[in-house]
């Protein structure tokens, strides 16, 4: 079917009027935003209409648009945006370079596997995490495989690793920023670095993050590929 | 034989990484081989040193399958009871488990605050908790569904809120301490889980598995097509 502008916005009308209806989250009861998150994940992953206009959408609205983000592991298209009510929603689509880094997050968040597995470790350490952190001193305390279909919620605190499978794509339901940086440190080297939003990126960083139109299709037909929207 | 193969299980459950690599591909033959794990539990029965080691408690009862290997593994069978309840706890051990039938809520959490350690020995159920200053806060939540797999360290603390009819496979490497905790978040209570030579004779008595009980979980697993 050839999409035309008022098949699209219709579409888009349709999507918005779901996702408006969404309810929204306490993240400070993350076991509770576990079990609201977990609903919202199944009602937008498992509807391929709704995301493929999600997407769409994303492709052509400003706002969402700059957010898209290329990475070294993986890439982001955020597909909604509503702090209001604690809800950053993106896909995160893995690249295929993979290395170990233990880190934590600027928000708490919930991961639906719409494809791929994640090799999932929880860590403890007893130190300040910041540059004077040893390495050897992050201690893998549960090992995991989260599979397709699999759901998960992470307090922002907590440190972890995931090493994905190619083509490892997920839903990312994720709160508004718990903090201005996240703690990140290579297993390799011992290298530490730091997340930030995009508020504290100097115009330099946000070009070079930024989603090119081509990879953005590239991702959009991927995800037809791989039978998720 | 799987029992051949535990016996020879040479584990180092402080490379935990490495281990769970080890356990999630043995959890997985296991589960695999329906007719091998029937074999396995039914043998239970004519093995008073087993037998004597199947429990039950309140939220799961526990069938122990084997118990050996050069530093000391034990496979169980664990079957949820009716019964589910929101309880953080740690284990004297590490361990492996694979869910085979059922599904889980699964909650890590940080214990925050601090746990008086003069709580005495005999503070070992719910009716003799004590209240604690400690907190369970949960950092990580999941449901946990038939054929996923993972290690714990025996210094985490996790709830498992159990769906009836829960079984799962449950490896665990030696003790590594003298008690574990268990606390209730309804309550903010907590209480001592020691190894069977610690126990209160009364709990040991009340927990163990009579024949005839055995008899009906296992009437329980053929019911569920587990073996």
């Amino acid at each position: 079917m050839t999409i035309t502008r008022e098949t699209s916005l219709e579409r888009f009308e349709q999507a918005v009027a779901v996702m408006s209806q969404l309810p929204a989250v306490d993240w400070d009861d993350l076991e509770q935003a576990a079990e609201v998150t977990r609903e919202i994940a199944h009602r937008i992953g498992d509807d391929r209409e709704l995301l493929a206009a999600l997407v769409d959408r994303a492709m052509v609205v400003p706002e969402l648009r700059e957010k898209c983000e290329i990475h070294t592991l993986d890439d982001k298209i955020v597909i909604w945006d509503e702090p209001a009510k604690g809800l950053r929603i993106r896909l995160r689509l893995a690249n295929t370079k993979q290395y170990e880094r233990v880190h934590n997050h600027r928000f708490s968040f919930t991961a639906y596997l719409l494809n791929g597995t994640y090799y999932h470790t929880l860590y403890a350490t007893d130190q300040p995490l910041d540059e004077t952190a040893d390495v050897t001193r992050f201690w893998p305390r549960c090992i995991r495989e989260e599979r397709t279909g699999d759901i998960l919620t992470l307090h922002h605190e907590q440190l972890h690793t995931t090493l994905t499978d190619p083509d490892t794509v997920s839903l990312m339901i994720q709160s508004p920023a718990q903090k201005r940086r996240a703690f990140m440190i290579r297993r390799s080297d011992g290298e530490v670095w730091w997340r930030v939003g995009a508020a504290d990126e100097d115009e330099a960083r946000r070009q070079e993050v930024r989603m090119s139109d081509e990879r953005l299709a590239y991702w959009r037909e991927r995800l037809v590929e791989l039978g998720i929207c | 034989m799987i029992t051949d193969v535990l016996e020879k299980l040479d584990l180092d459950w402080s490379d935990l990484p490495a281990t769970h690599a080890t356990t999630r591909e043995l959890l997985t033959e296991i589960a695999a081989d329906r007719e091998g794990l029937r074999a396995l539990v039914e043998q239970v029965r004519d093995q008073p040193e087993l037998m004597q080691l199947c429990e039950r408690h309140r939220l799961l009862d526990k069938i122990v399958v084997f118990d050996g290997g050069p530093n000391g593994v034990r496979l169980r069978v664990h079957i949820s009871t009716r019964e589910h309840r929101d309880r953080p706890h740690d284990h004297r051990f590490s361990f492996t488990s694979r869910i085979l039938t059922g599904r889980y809520r699964h909650t890590r959490h940080e214990l925050v605050g601090n746990i008086d350690s003069d709580i005495p020995w005999h503070v070992q159920d719910d009716a003799d908790a004590r209240l604690v200053d400690a907190k369970a806060v949960p950092r990580f939540a999941t449901h946990q569904t038939a054929g996923s797999t993972y290690s714990l360290h025996h210094t985490e603390v996790h709830t498992t809120f159990t769906t009836p009819d829960t079984v799962s496979l449950f490896l665990r490497g030696p003790a590594e301490k003298e008690r574990s905790l268990i606390t209730e978040r309804e309550t903010g209570k907590l209480w001592w889980r020691y190894g069977a030579d610690k126990e209160r004779p009364d709990r040991r008595e009340r927990k163990q598995m009579t024949n005839a009980e055995f008899d009906q979980l296992v009437g329980r697993l053929y019911k569920l097509d587990i073996i």
